[in-house]
C-alpha cells in the first residue's frame, strides 16, 4: 500500500512538472507581447521597468528556473492586469467554485446513480429506454446552451430564479438566497456527468447481475430487492467510483464556461477573463492550481478504492 | 466535453441472442451488413445518420442555394420574424439566420472532423508504440497519458487560444493536442490484442521491421476501432469548440459558428429567445448523431454482440 502510494505520488509530481513546464513555455512561445506591454503609448523606459519588475528581461531558461522555484514555494507571481499576487486571487474565488463544484457532484451522485440502478433493474423497459434517451441527450448537449435555455425559462420568462451572480446585492447572506442562485448553474454543470454516471452505473450493474454469486444469492431464496440492494450494489458501484474521479477534470473544466455564463465569481470565470485579457500569469497559475487539486483528489479516490475493495492488492 | 473513456452500452438482452441451431445456419454477414442492421434497429442512430447526410448535402450545396449572404448586415431589418425571404428570420444585425446556421455548421463540422482525425492520429501513434514495444516505452507513454487525463485540460486550452490567438489552425491543433488520450488507450489495447496473433509472428519470422509490422499488419486490424474513436471524437471536439467560441475564444466573428452565434444570443434573451434555440439544436443533433453512430459501429464490431451465426 505504502509502495503503491509513493508510486502514485511520484507519477503525480511528474505530471505536474510537465504541466508547469508546458504552460510556461507555451507562454514564452506565444507571439506578440503581453497585454500591458502592448499599449503603444508606453515609453520604452516604462516597458523596461515593467519587464524588469516581472523578470521578463532575463533569458527564458532563467525565468523558468526562477518561476518553478517560486511555484513550489506557493508563489504564482503577479497578475499582469491587476498587479495582485495570483495565489490570493485564486484563494479568494475558491469557495465559490468549491460550492458550485460540490453541489454539481452531489447532483451527479444523487440522481445519476439511482437512475442507472433503476434502468438496470428493469432493462429494456420503457423507463430504461426513456432514461437512456435522456443520457444520450445529456452527453450531446452543450451544457452552456442548456444554461441559456434555463435562464430564458426560469429567469426571463417566469422570473423564479436569478440567472446571474451568487447573491442578491445589498442583502445580508441567507441560505435560501444563496440556494436560489446556486440551483441553475449547479444543475447545468451536472448534466453531462450525471448522464455519464447513469450510463456507467447501468452497465456495471448489468454486468454484475450475471455473476455466479448473484445467482447463488437468488437460488438460496433471497428476495429480489435484497439481491439488488446487497449483493449487486457493493460490487457494481466500485467501478462507478473511478469514473466519478475521472469526471472531476470535466466538472472543473466545465465550470469555466458555466461560471462565465452565470457570472459566478469562481476560479473558472476568473480564468476565462484572464484568457480574454491575455493575463498570462493568472491563466498559468489557475491551470496549475486546478491540476494540483484534481490530481490530489484522484489520489484520495485511489486510496479509498483500495479500502473499499479488498480484492485490490497493490502489487 | 465528453470524457474520452466512454461507457460501453451493455448488450441488450434478447435482442441479438439467436439460439444455436434454432434457425438454419446463415451465411456470415459482412461488417457493413451488421452495421446496417444495427443502424436500422437503433432509431436514434438512424435518425442521426439521416441528419448527417442532410447536413452534409446542405453544407456542400450551400453556395447553390438561393440564400442571402450569412454576413450581409441589414440594420433596417433586425430580429425579423420568419418570412419567405428569411426562412428563420434575421438576427441582431439583420443577417439571415438560416444562412448563418449553414455557414456556422460548415465551420463547426469541419473543425470537428479535422481535429478528431488529428486526435486519432496522434493518440493512435502513441498507442501503437506503447502496445507494440511494451515494457518501459509502454509504461512511460501510458503513465503520461493517464496523467494528462487527470488534469482539467480545458484550462490549458484556454491558455493556448488566449496566447496564440484563436485562429482555426490554432484551435484544431490545441483541440487535438489535448484530446488524444482516449484514442491512445484504445489503440494500445487493440495492439496488445493482435500482437500475439500468428500473423505478427509470421511477419517477424519473415524479417519484417518494426515499422512494417506496426503499420501494415497491426494498424489495419485496429482500423474499425479508429473509426469509432473518430466518430465519437468529432462529437466531443464539436462540444468543446462550441464552448470556446461561446466564450469568445474560439471561432471569432464575423465567421459564424454555432458556438459564437450563441454568444450573441445571450444579450437578446429577453427580446429574441429564438436566436438562442436554433444553434443549440444544431449542435445537439450533430453531436448526438456522431455519438450514436460511433456506438452503433462499436456494437457492430463487438463479436459478442454479432447476430451472425458463426
Amino acid at each position: 500500500m505504502l509502495e503503491y502510494l509513493t508510486k502514485q505520488i511520484f507519477v503525480s509530481v511528474v505530471v505536474l512538472f510537465l504541466v508547469m513546464t508546458t504552460t510556461f513555455f507555451l507562454i514564452k512561445a506565444a507571439p506578440g507581447q503581453l497585454s500591458i506591454l502592448a499599449d503603444p503609448t508606453l515609453s520604452p523606459e516604462v516597458v523596461a521597468t515593467v519587464e524588469r519588475r516581472f523578470g521578463l528581461d532575463r533569458p527564458p531558461i532563467e525565468q523558468y528556473g526562477l518561476w518553478m522555484a517560486n511555484v513550489v514555494r506557493g508563489d504564482l507571481g503577479f497578475s499582469l492586469v491587476y498587479g495582485r499576487p495570483v495565489l490570493p486571487m485564486i484563494l479568494d474565488r475558491l469557495p465559490a467554485t468549491l460550492l458550485l463544484g460540490f453541489t454539481a457532484l452531489l447532483i451527479t451522485v444523487v440522481i445519476g446513480i439511482p437512475a442507472g440502478v433503476i434502468a438496470a433493474r428493469w432493462p429494456n423497459s420503457p423507463l430504461d429506454q426513456a432514461l437512456s434517451f435522456l443520457s444520450v441527450v445529456g452527453l450531446a448537449m452543450p451544457n452552456f446552451w442548456l444554461g441559456i435555455l434555463l435562464i430564458i425559462l426560469f429567469s426571463v420568462q417566469l422570473g423564479w430564479l436569478p440567472g446571474s451572480g451568487m447573491q442578491t446585492i445589498g442583502q445580508p447572506f441567507s441560505v435560501l438566497d444563496r440556494l436560489s442562485y446556486l440551483v441553475l448553474p449547479a444543475v447545468v454543470l451536472a448534466t453531462s456527468t450525471t448522464a455519464e454516471i447513469m450510463r456507467y452505473t447501468r452497465s456495471s450493474w448489468l454486468e454484475v447481475i450475471h455473476q455466479d454469486y448473484v445467482r447463488s444469492a437468488r437460488s438460496k431464496g433471497l428476495a429480489e430487492s435484497a439481491v439488488h440492494g446487497k449483493h449487486i450494489m457493493k460490487n457494481a458501484l466500485i467501478p462507478v467510483l473511478t469514473i466519478l474521479g475521472l469526471s472531476l477534470p470535466r466538472l472543473i473544466g466545465g465550470s469555466a464556461i458555466i461560471e462565465s455564463l452565470f457570472s459566478w465569481p469562481g476560479i473558472g470565470s476568473m480564468a476565462v477573463n484572464a484568457a480574454v485579457g491575455r493575463d498570462a500569469t493568472v491563466i498559468l497559475g489557475t491551470t496549475i492550481f486546478v491540476s494540483v487539486a484534481v490530481i490530489a483528489s484522484n489520489l484520495i479516490i485511489d486510496v479509498t478504492y483500495g479500502l473499499i475493495d479488498p480484492r485490490i492488492r497493490y502489487e | 466535453m465528453s470524457d474520452p473513456v466512454r461507457p460501453p452500452e451493455p448488450a441488450t438482452e434478447g435482442a441479438t441472442a439467436v439460439p444455436d441451431g434454432a434457425r438454419p445456419r446463415r451465411a456470415r454477414r459482412t461488417l457493413t451488413q451488421v452495421f446496417l442492421i444495427r443502424l436500422w434497429k437503433n432509431k436514434l442512430a438512424l435518425f442521426g445518420a439521416i441528419w448527417l447526410i442532410l447536413a452534409t448535402v446542405t453544407i456542400v450545396a450551400a453556395p447553390l442555394l438561393p440564400l442571402p449572404s450569412p454576413t450581409r448586415i441589414d440594420v433596417s431589418n433586425t430580429f425579423a420574424p420568419p418570412s419567405s425571404e428569411h426562412l428563420l428570420g434575421t438576427d441582431e444585425n439583420g443577417r439571415d439566420v438560416l444562412a448563418r446556421l449553414i455557414a456556422g455548421g460548415r465551420v463547426s463540422i469541419l473543425v470537428g472532423l479535422t481535429a478528431a482525425v488529428l486526435t486519432v492520429v496522434i493518440g493512435g501513434l502513441l498507442g501503437v508504440l506503447a502496445g507494440y514495444f511494451g515494457g518501459l516505452v509502454d509504461r512511460v507513454i501510458m503513465r503520461f497519458t493517464d496523467g494528462i487525463l487527470s488534469i482539467p485540460v480545458f484550462f490549458l486550452l484556454l491558455a493556448v487560444v488566449a496566447l496564440f490567438g484563436s485562429t482555426i489552425t490554432v484551435l484544431i491543433l490545441a483541440l487535438s493536442l489535448t484530446r488524444w488520450m482516449g484514442p491512445a488507450r484504445l489503440l494500445r489495447g487493440e495492439v496488445l490484442r493482435v500482437k500475439e496473433m500468428e500473423f505478427t509472428t509470421a511477419a517477424q519470422a519473415l524479417g519484417a521491421g518494426h515499422l512494417r509490422i506496426m503499420f501494415t499488419h497491426l494498424l489495419p486490424q485496429a482500423m474499425p476501432s479508429l473509426i469509432v474513436a473518430t466518430s465519437i471524437g468529432v462529437g466531443n471536439v464539436m462540444l468543446v469548440e462550441a464552448g470556446l467560441s461561446f466564450l469568445g475564444l474560439g471561432i471569432s466573428p464575423p465567421t459564424p459558428s454555432w458556438g459564437n452565434m450563441l454568444t450573441a444570443s445571450q444579450f437578446y434573451m429577453w427580446s429574441a429567445p429564438q436566436l438562442a434555440v436554433y444553434p443549440g439544436i444544431m449542435i445537439l443533433l450533430s453531436v448526438m448523431a456522431f455519438n450514436t453512430l460511433g456506438d452503433v459501429i462499436r456494437d457492430a464490431l463487438d463479436p459478442r454482440l454479432r447476430s451472425s451465426g458463426d
